[in-house]
């Protein structure tokens, strides 16, 4: 018996291939890479918006990944090739020692993320505040990830057996989320590491609870995931994000899914502040179906044809945590 | 120099004059005449390469731009077998850079020309406005006579052993660490490998590289393109080093694709192999036997074989890396 289980975490997918895990346990899991890149689940829509913005004259700081992401009009990267000011950091506090060296009237930090990158756009926001940062906005596309497992849960023809939940993540909202979904889906999760021993302990974790018809969640990265997770960090979000759906590339609108800067704070909302030009998606690849594991990379038509690395046609293909990016780069020898 | 930084009118008339003997002062006895427009090269030089450098930071662990453009082009010229002899200095300068900048560059340029050997037999001088170029940009072409053999693609053998002088990817760490602010406890590898030529001086070493941008995997690639033959190396025997690694694991970077900028491939005889690692460790390098050539490929193919024995295909960089975000 073959089970298919699901990562949902870029850096799982990439890790699981590097070390040859994948094929490796081949003969007693399928492992499926679900919507655990933030760059993958990012609309379209929302890449057309920030063009929209950049057009105004409006100064976009962003992680690198995203701005390889095709909008309707192309990348961030190109629309910065052709005069737009668009600037790449790596850790949002950057932005305000960039600002302070290069001062603009309008600028916009694009937080994208989960929630391991939540709790550092709240600092941001906290020295925004602090420092008194006058024409620095937030357009937030951070998302939560439990709402999105129980997406593809909740699908009448859901296939996943189970699921290895995301280490760093998991560091940040702890046990109790997935302990949850374990108990109204009655699946088997594992919380899972990076290292090679790591995530062998978390595959044999998940083995052994499909064989034996265990539901519930294993921790098999503690001590680093603490059943609570990281309560300073989630106090910051909560102080400054409330949640809110938000548009997941090939899953659609989720309740809850999503953290929007809360309503006292909402004069540091690009959104709410500027007009935006946000046309509604028409994805051109079925990126989707490959985030909720209805097809694999390979069974797409684009793959490794006229969407590679280089040039992308879906986000899957851009950033180096997505499934296609990854299942490209890590061909085993045979294949 | 009058002014504390180069201004627009360092690009002409009297302030150019000025500036350019500045440089002069600055190089020393590591740059030949000044008096003609260029110079005569010796008959025996057969070898040359031509690189341009540009890098942010221009300052990083272990070097600047500087050394890491005069180590460049000469171990480009190495690399083919050649003992580097002569190079020369472009610099395109955006205005307003800073003369104490321009002096520690040139101080550590002249230091690596004169561990080489090597002098300055031309060069030239352009200042540009504000904003055109990121600070500083230098060209550099290296001319060389061949030492003892040349060293080419085609010489490549399957079964022939690949050898690395020293763990890969820590200049490449070395610079992203900088760029984001992170502490680290090493320096990049950043320096001319002229003494690699004696110390493979006498053994069947077939080819060298040294892999820059892309790093070993990039490089490895396209050898096995040139050569047709597939590259196989061995996840455990590659020389690890905590730091680089580190780096690459918080930026989500895989090491075999960070530039190196004064470690070196080495292609050799499998009859050799022990006795060159013998010689190079004791000329102070740190080599170790990744792997090994295979047999004739169509297309270019680099195998990894990992420690828990999967084979997988490692391809070609096809864009610059970016830090992961999570």
């Amino acid at each position: 018996m073959i089970y298919r289980v699901m990562e949902v975490c870029g850096t799982h997918t990439h890790a699981l291939m590097r070390f040859g895990l994948k094929h490796l346990y081949s003969e007693s899991l399928e492992l499926m890479s679900g919507p655990g890149c933030p760059v993958c689940v990012t609309s379209q829509s929302d890449i057309d918006a920030l063009f929209s913005m950049c057009d105004q004259g409006i100064r976009l700081y962003s992680f690198g990944d995203l701005l390889k992401v095709p909008g309707s009009k192309g990348t961030l990267r190109e629309l910065r090739a052709q005069g737009g000011d668009v600037r790449e950091i790596y850790n949002p506090l950057q932005v305000l020692k960039d600002i302070a060296k290069d001062p603009t009237e309008r600028a916009l930090f694009v937080a994208i993320g989960f929630e391991t990158t939540a709790p550092l756009v709240a600092s941001l926001v906290e020295e925004i505040l602090k420092q008194r940062v006058s024409g620095l906005y937030i357009y937030s596309l951070l998302k939560f990830i439990p709402p999105a497992m129980e997406a593809l849960l909740d699908e009448d023809d859901c296939l996943i057996d189970g699921f290895i939940c995301p280490g760093h993540v998991s560091v940040i909202i702890g046990e109790k989320p997935f302990e949850q979904l374990a108990a109204k889906h009655e699946r088997p999760f594992v919380i899972a590491g990076f290292e090679e021993a790591v995530l062998r302990k978390a595959l044999d974790a998940l083995c052994g609870m499909l064989k034996d018809n265990r539901k519930g969640v294993e921790n098999a990265y503690s001590p680093l995931v603490r059943p609570d997770g990281n309560p300073v960090a989630l106090e910051k979000i909560s102080r400054y994000f409330d949640t809110c759906t938000a548009e997941w590339r090939g899953i659609g609108q989720l309740s809850g899914s999503g953290l929007r800067l809360k309503e006292r704070y909402r004069y540091l909302d690009a959104e709410s502040v500027f007009a935006v030009d946000k046309p509604a998606s028409r994805d051109p690849c079925p990126c989707g179906e490959v985030l909720t594991g209805k097809i694999r990379p390979e069974g797409c038509s684009h793959f490794g044809t006229d969407c590679v690395p280089g040039s992308p046609i879906g986000p899957c293909m851009v950033s180096s945590e997505g499934a296609c990016h990854a299942e490209f780069l890590y061909r085993h020898r045979s294949a | 120099m009058d002014s504390s930084f180069v201004t627009i009118h360092h690009g002409s008339g009297k302030k150019q004059a000025e500036l350019l003997g500045f440089i002069a002062e600055q190089l020393g006895p590591a740059m030949m005449s000044t008096e003609n427009d260029g110079g005569f090269v010796d008959e025996a030089i057969d070898t040359i390469t031509t690189d341009s450098f540009t890098i942010s930071p221009i300052f990083f662990p272990g070097g600047d731009i500087g050394k890491l453009s005069v180590a460049g082009s000469i171990n480009d010229v190495v690399m083919m077998g050649a003992e580097p002899v002569y190079l020369t200095l472009s610099l395109i300068i955006e205005e307003g850079f800073e003369i104490q900048d321009l002096v520690k560059i040139l101080t550590s340029a002249r230091a690596e020309l004169e561990t080489s050997n090597t002098r300055v037999i031309c060069g030239d001088t352009k200042v540009v406005n504000r904003g055109a170029i990121d600070r500083i940009v230098i060209n550099t072409t290296c001319l060389g006579k061949t030492a003892e053999a040349r060293y080419a693609v085609g010489r490549i053998e399957t079964g022939d052993r690949i050898v690395i002088t020293g763990p890969a990817g820590m200049h490449g760490a070395s610079v992203m660490a900088t760029r984001n602010n992170f502490e680290i406890d090493f320096v990049s590898d950043c320096r001319a490998l002229t003494p690699l030529l004696n110390a493979v001086s006498g053994f069947k070493v077939h080819a060298m590289r040294d892999p820059t941008r892309g790093g070993i995997a990039q490089i490895l690639n396209e050898l096995s393109e040139s050569s047709r033959k597939e590259m196989v190396i061995e996840e455990n025997l590659l020389p690890r080093h905590a730091g680089v690694e580190a780096v690459a694991e918080i930026l989500g970077v895989d090491p075999l694709y960070l530039a190196c900028e004064g470690t070196a491939v080495l292609f050799c005889a499998e009859a050799d192999v022990d006795a060159l690692l013998i010689n190079l460790e004791s000329q102070g390098y740190s080599p170790s036997v990744i792997g090994r050539v295979g047999a004739e490929t169509e297309g270019p193919l680099l195998v990894i074989r990992t420690r828990l024995g999967a084979e997988r295909v490692l391809p070609m960089l096809t864009e610059e890396l970016t830090p992961r975000i999570c």
